[in-house]
């Protein structure tokens, strides 16, 4: 009897914890195309970041990862294709934008395409090689851990 | 605030986009799905919505929902105005006319592709 309840518990925590979990990579997949599309947003100078940004692009893609609710594969692509679609263009559109609407484009410094592009596979590879690559003491073992003299090695066996 | 309609040449990526808009005037547009229709980048498309925008030809609105409820922000649309919609039609009517193959090569053409 003990065992069968203590299956039932494990089999019910099992459940609630896997829906925690779920929900917990679900949150975390939506952070990728808005972490991408908010990098690009950088791309954009500030007095288009409000119109474009805010109120146009992040809107959209919020409404693109929760309407794909339930496909959490699905969601991610087409965010993050969106949000990536956007690494290109975010300089044309401001340039546009601004050209419209007749604003001086020296005063804000954009940050180039290839200067997101480069940020973003950084914070990828340090996201990624953090296990790969370890940091710290770790890289750089004690001085004298080199200088102390090695064991001796065991007496050889004459197999012949 | 609604754009003075200032008339505009429509190239072949601009006709895509006000194609869409007129085959139901009254629906609003969203971004992403007028990408996803032409298939065209944002880096297109955003400027050819703004020049829309600027030219009178199309309307911004924001979608008519409780963020709170709904769990989102509400997005933006566009919508096309009278104007555009008369004008847009006789443009691509013109644009087709003008794009339209040569009678000679017409009949010569199948519609599945190839020659007859």
């Amino acid at each position: 009897v003990i065992t069968v309840v203590l299956v039932f518990i494990a089999a019910v925590l099992l459940a609630a914890l896997s829906g925690l979990i779920g929900d917990e990579v679900r949150g975390w997949l939506e952070l990728v195309p808005r972490g991408i599309l908010r990098l690009v947003a950088m791309r954009l100078p500030a007095s288009l970041r409000q119109a474009v940004y805010n109120e146009e692009w992040l809107p959209e893609l919020i409404f693109i990862l929760r309407n794909a609710a339930g496909r959490p594969i699905t969601r991610l692509i087409t965010g993050t294709w969106y949000a990536v679609s956007m690494i290109r263009s975010a300089g044309r559109v401001s340039r546009s934008l601004r050209r419209l609407r007749g604003e001086d484009r020296s005063a804000d410094v954009l940050v180039p395409g290839w200067g997101v592009l480069s940020l973003l596979v950084f914070l990828m590879a340090w996201l990624l090689g953090r296990d790969a690559f370890p940091m710290g003491n770790e890289l750089a073992p004690p001085m004298e851990a080199d200088l102390e003299p090695l064991p001796p090695l065991p007496p050889r066996k004459n197999v012949f | 605030m609604v754009q003075p309609f200032e008339d505009l040449g429509l190239t072949p990526k601009m006709a895509d986009v006000i194609k869409m808009f007129l085959e139901d005037p009254a629906e609003p547009r969203y971004g992403f799905e007028l990408m996803r229709a032409t298939g065209q980048p944002s880096g297109t498309l955003y400027p050819i919505l703004a020049k829309f925008e600027k030219h009178g030809w199309l309307t911004l609105g924001t979608e008519d929902i409780d963020p709170k409820k709904e769990g989102r922000p509400a997005r933006r649309f566009y919508r096309i105005t009278g104007a555009a919609v008369t004008s847009g039609r006789l443009q691509l009517a013109e644009l087709s006319e003008r794009y339209r193959p040569p009678v000679g090569i017409r009949h010569r053409l199948r519609p599945e592709g190839g020659a007859l």
